[in-house]
């Protein structure tokens, strides 16, 4: 009996056990509805009413699945999900799921929720930086100009020219191909950023393929590499702009083809809303172009200075009235893998009106001040016609370029001036034709290298002016009319080879150039001047023998240059003989650059030119250069060197998206002649030049920062300036040593808190001073704050609302201002609303210290206006 | 087993450890059709919470396998490649590795349910790769809840190699693997990390690839080693590398590490702990 009770217990135990944990094996198997096969890996996994998961298991390669679950634990509200990528997820209740059930999973499109992948927004690859596109354009950003402006490193200014680390670019490529050459604002201020994929900063680039490594260049180049939208087929843009008042326009036709073999961009556009057009033809000159730019400007000047209106610090949009055309056609095409021709051809027509009232103010004696006012009406056209053709050979073993040139152009321009109760007319009319051809070759050879440049350059110039001077009695007429030639021509020949580390570079060169100027004055009644028809016919011929020696490592490079010129002036008029005069320099040169690691670079160099001799500068007999300034000089060519020495240090963490440089920098002129200004009444004024020993002395403090920060998309950028200089200056009959000084910050950061909201604040302050030797009588000082606060908001993806306000503070008085605009998004096209300058300021007051005086310009604005802009891609 | 002889067994796996690659080294074994980004925190100092290395790291995730890898490492490597293939390999121009990079590469189911390990220690020479089972993880499911990036994620717990792990998860992503080797969970790891928060994994993205690439295999250059055998070798390395290096070459240097001195990469001997500390 005991036994038997024993058994029940057992067999009651044992059941409850079974009861209380009884599970459940829900079995089945996942197939594909289309083909029928199992599904492997597939995730079977139960949701609790909380839709947490609280059990799981995957599919085998059959496709089949157990799930153990505890009967128990089964309650109402419960579901089983079957997924697997890429298939349409599956939800059961829990409760109504048959063991061994076949669940048929759908293939469906339905994309996941996909968060992009941020690559690393700059990758460093060698000597190359690669900017990822898409993690610096900002939604409202339009142009690759636009999205430069956002990159750490990089810096574009206002005009449109890049720099990286504070130096000008020297190439500006596009797919690897050179189309634009030094009009590459052309493309980055018109290209839309969409196309483009990755900006990548070529670092210390040499373009001369056959000199890579072997050269000390310290510019980068910028590679545009675009997306394959933009590859192999023809974009096309078009943009049409009216306004109120329906007077303006603002229009732009373009087409473009990058391809690697053949390239073009060719383009129309005008408006008259202030937009700068002009200098979307030039560039910066790199390091090396300085100094032959100095000789050989691309446009020559001219003597002519109808009173220089200075460019305001602020967007041109602001204040200038134009009316400007430009058409332009650049097509390159690759004759093989290293040759190419290439052809560039624009047309520029320019006209400007301005209005606005000036005075000068400069300290002639200890009780004396002197102020000019004036007030002026302008008008001016500038007709521009460029073209240029060139041959390249760029191989790895032999470099030959040939480059030709012309411009024509043609400026015309009519002031009326009020000034002391003087009413004045100024009429110029100033041609120009250029020609100009500059080749090039480097020859590798067994242990070295040859190379030769030959730049050849004709100006002729024929300009006049006639003036009108007119008070309550009478009018005065008087014309100024020159013709000046410009022959020049700089060759050298180099010869280059290599002993283990050292480079040594022997090199000889011969440059000549020969001038003539002819003028012809017919001089107001109001003054006594004898000559009124003059010629100097100016030769210089200069030789010289160079020798560099190079070192090159991993961790320093550096160099020592020394050079010995021989030159030879010829200068002769109609007054005095032929008078020659002959000078011999030695110019010694010497740089070193360190790299402590990777990212840090600390250079010093040295250099002593000397400042080249030119007619414009000598020519002894009298020109008005407008209707107050008469110009004469010395006739004499005098010794004037210059040493700089400048200290700079170059830092960047692409990783971290910090770059910095720093410099320092002083210069040193010595020159024999001095400057000097004479008011010879109320409205005239003689400037001339004296001989006296005397120096110009130039410190120079420069420092540059840009940091990007991983919250909010945050980009700051830091640029800080002094700049200062002592010269001397002869007023009226008084010699003074003045020291000019400027201070300028710059502040900006770009903060996007949200994907739809995003914004750029911009700081600035710059402070001027001008001081004479006699403390207290000589002082100027002028200084102003800029606060410029952008913000845009997408409230959807294909609406941009964006306003810019413009905090314009100087001493004396406020400015604010205010544009505000609209654009919608379609998949082709653009239309967008702008309401500029809301709060209709009028005029604003400039003020800016030059050479002896202090000057104080009230300067029309542009009125309120809309614009409405329309932009096609297709 | 003595520090000495610890050593000396080393230094017999690294020289006497034969050659033995394989011809055909480099393979493509899947094809990647979705790729997630992982941005990683190592503490190198466990002395000091705030020495922490970060790195950007890839999942990319094929039919069957997956592999999981420095991004920036890849970047560096591929224009190594590039350098040596068009022949203009110039020393000067290879800059040093960012810093805090990591050198392994887990590829998770090749061989078919395995693991290769492969790691790059120092120099050339160490080089080693190994296999090991994919075993399945333990894996607590908790009910806590919260969103990364923008998918709605679930916390799950386990043990793993001496570490005790926290995962979230998310099921919109059914794909059952995650960062380094941990995997099994029914959806893709968004945020893992060991409860020291020694070792930090966070996903900074997920995308459908365009066009899908290639996962490539590639031991060629690395010498295989049993898991036991490259831990040995890793532990010599992270705690004495200079005469870890010392060592393998058969040289004995002393008095070179100075236990809680940093060394060149910034490691401290006693301070730094692997991944992986123990079965």
């Amino acid at each position: 009996m005991p036994k038997r009770w024993e058994l029940l217990l057992l067999f009651n135990l044992s059941f409850l056990n079974l009861c209380l944990s009884q599970t459940i094996n829900l079995k089945g198997r996942i197939i594909d509805s289309n083909t029928k096969i199992g599904i492997s890996g597939a995730s079977v996994y139960i949701l609790d009413l909380n839709d947490a998961i609280i059990d799981y298991v995957y599919s085998d390669e059959k496709g089949t699945f157990n799930i153990e679950l505890k009967k128990k634990s089964i309650v109402e509200g419960q579901y089983i999900v079957f997924s697997f990528l890429g298939y349409l997820e599956q939800k059961q209740v829990l409760r109504d799921f048959k063991s061994n059930t076949i669940v048929t999973l759908t293939p469906t499109e339905i994309q996941l929720p996909e968060v992009k992948i941020v690559s690393h927004p700059i990758k460093e690859q060698g000597d190359t930086l690669i900017y990822n596109v898409a993690r610096f354009k900002m939604t409202q950003d339009r142009s690759i100009a636009d999205v430069l402006r956002n990159m750490p490193g990089i810096r574009v200014t206002d005009d449109g020219s890049i720099y990286f680390q504070g130096e000008p670019i020297n190439k500006f490529y596009i797919e690897g191909v050179d189309l634009l050459d030094e009009k590459y604002k052309l493309a980055s201020n018109n290209l839309k950023a969409d196309y483009v994929e990755n900006v990548e900063v070529l670092q210390q680039h040499e373009p001369v393929k056959s000199l890579r490594g072997k050269t000390f260049s310290e510019q980068a180049a910028i590679n545009l590499v675009l997306n394959e939208e933009a590859k192999r087929r023809w974009l096309f843009s078009a943009d049409f702009g009216i306004g109120l008042p329906l007077t303006l326009w603002d229009n732009r036709l373009m087409a473009m083809s990058f391809d690697k073999n053949s390239q073009n961009l060719s383009m129309y556009k005008n408006n008259n809303t202030g937009e700068d057009i002009v200098s979307e033809l030039s560039s910066p000159a790199t390091i090396s172009e300085i100094i032959i730019d100095a000789r050989m400007p691309k446009v020559e000047r001219g003597l002519f200075q109808p009173g220089i209106i200075s460019s305001l610090p602020m967007d041109k949009k602001k204040y200038q009235l134009n009316a400007s055309h430009l058409i332009t056609s650049n097509q390159i095409w690759k004759l093989s893998e290293d040759k190419n021709i290439r052809y560039q051809i624009s047309y520029l027509n320019y006209r400007e009106r301005q209005q606005l009232d000036s005075e000068q103010s400069a300290v002639l004696d200890v009780d004396s001040t002197l102020i000019i006012q004036e007030s002026k009406k302008n008008n001016s056209s500038q007709n521009k016609l460029d073209g240029e053709l060139s041959y390249t050979h760029n191989a790895d073993n032999f470099y030959l370029r040939n480059k030709w040139s012309s411009t024509v152009l043609w400026n015309v321009q009519n002031n009326r001036i009020i000034t002391s109760g003087h009413e004045v007319d100024e009429k110029y009319n100033s041609p120009q034709q250029l020609l100009r051809n500059d080749f090039r070759i480097v020859v590798p050879r067994k242990k070295g290298r040859l190379e030769a440049t030959s730049l050849s350059q004709l100006a002729i110039l024929s300009h006049d002016a006639a003036f009108q001077i007119g008070d309550a009695s009478k009018t005065h007429s008087y014309t100024q009319e020159y013709a000046f030639k410009n022959m020049t021509t700089s060759n050298q020949v180099s010869y280059t080879f290599q002993r283990n580390k050292y480079q040594i570079k022997n090199n000889i060169g011969l440059d000549f150039t020969s001038q003539r100027l002819n003028s012809l004055l017919h001089p107001p009644a109001l003054i006594d001047i004898l000559d009124h028809e003059n010629y100097a016919a100016f030769k210089n011929i200069s030789s010289y023998v160079e020798t560099q020696i190079g070192y090159k490592s991993d961790k320093m490079d550096y160099y020592f240059n020394l050079l010995l010129k021989h030159s030879s002036v010829t200068i002769d008029n109609k007054d005095s003989l032929r008078r020659g005069y002959t000078f011999v320099h030695l110019l010694p040169s010497a740089g070193i650059k360190y790299y402590p690691s990777n990212w840090l670079t600390l250079s010093l160099k040295g250099q002593v030119t000397d400042n080249i001799a030119d007619i414009r500068t000598l020519y002894p007999q009298t020109i008005f250069i407008n209707y107050r300034n008469l110009n004469s000089f010395t006739g004499k060519p005098t010794q004037s060197l210059s040493h700089r020495y400048v200290l700079s240090l170059t830092y960047r963490n692409p990783v971290k998206g910090f770059f910095m440089e720093g410099l320092a920098g002083y210069s040193i002129m010595e020159r024999q002649i001095i400057n000097k200004t004479f008011f010879i009444d109320d409205l005239f004024q003689q400037n001339e030049t004296l001989f006296s020993k005397n120096h110009t002395y130039s410190p120079l403090f420069g420092i540059n920062g840009s940091k990007m920060f991983g919250w909010w998309n945050t980009k700051l950028f830091l640029n800080g300036f002094y700049k200062g200089s002592k010269y001397t200056y002869i007023v009226q009959n008084r010699q003074t040593d003045f020291s000019n000084k400027s201070y300028s910050v710059n502040l900006r950061v770009t903060i996007q808190p949200r994907k739809w909201f995003n914004n750029e604040y911009e700081f600035s302050y710059i402070n001027s001073i001008l001081a004479g030797n006699d403390k207290g009588t000589n002082n100027f000082s002028t200084s102003y704050f800029q606060h410029s606060l952008s913000m845009y908001i997408f409230p959807y993806s294909n609406i941009q609302v964006g306003i810019k306000q413009d905090l314009f503070r100087t001493k004396e008085l406020n400015y604010y201002f205010a544009n505000f605009n609209v654009l919608y998004r379609f998949k082709t096209m653009d239309i967008g609303v702008e309401i500029r300058n809301i709060t209709n300021q009028t005029h604003y007051i400039f003020e800016n210290v030059v050479d002896f005086y202090k000057s104080r310009t009230i300067r029309t604005m542009r009125p309120r206006e809309v614009l409405i802009k329309m932009n096609l891609n297709f | 087993m003595k520090k000495n002889d610890l050593y000396i067994a080393i230094a017999i796996i690294v020289v006497t450890t034969p050659i033995s690659q394989t011809v055909f080294s480099q393979k493509v074994i899947d094809k990647a059709l979705y790729r997630c980004q992982y941005k990683t925190t190592t503490l190198k100092d466990t002395l000091d919470m705030s020495y922490l290395s970060t790195d950007v790291m890839n999942l990319d995730i094929g039919e069957n396998s997956v592999v999981f890898y420095s991004s920036r490492k890849d970047e560096k490597d591929a224009y190594t490649r590039k350098m040596t293939e068009s022949g203009s390999f110039d020393m000067n121009k290879i800059k040093e590795s960012p810093k805090g990079v990591n050198n392994y590469k887990v590829y998770t189911n090749y061989p078919n349910g395995k693991i290769t390990y492969q790691d790059e220690l120092v120099g050339r020479r160490n080089n080693y790769y190994y296999e090991e089972d994919l075993l399945p993880i333990q894996w607590t499911i908790t009910s806590e809840k919260k969103l990364i990036l923008k998918y709605n994620c679930q916390k799950a717990t386990c043990s793993y190699m001496g570490r005790n792990y926290e995962a979230w998860f998310t099921t919109e992503i059914p794909i059952k693997y995650g960062p380094y080797k941990f995997s099994g969970l029914p959806g893709l790891i968004l945020k893992l990390h060991d409860t020291k928060n020694h070792y930090v994994f966070e996903a900074t993205g997920f995308e459908q690839l365009l066009t899908p690439e290639n996962i490539i295999y590639d031991v060629k250059g690395f010498q295989k080693i049993s898991k036991n055998d490259f831990l040995k070798i890793q532990y010599s390395f992270i705690t004495d590398p200079l005469n870890f290096i010392a060592q393998s070459l058969g040289v004995k240097i002393e008095g070179i590490s100075t236990p809680g001195e940093r060394s060149k990469e910034g490691i401290r001997s006693d301070a730094y702990l692997p991944i992986e500390l123990s079965k």
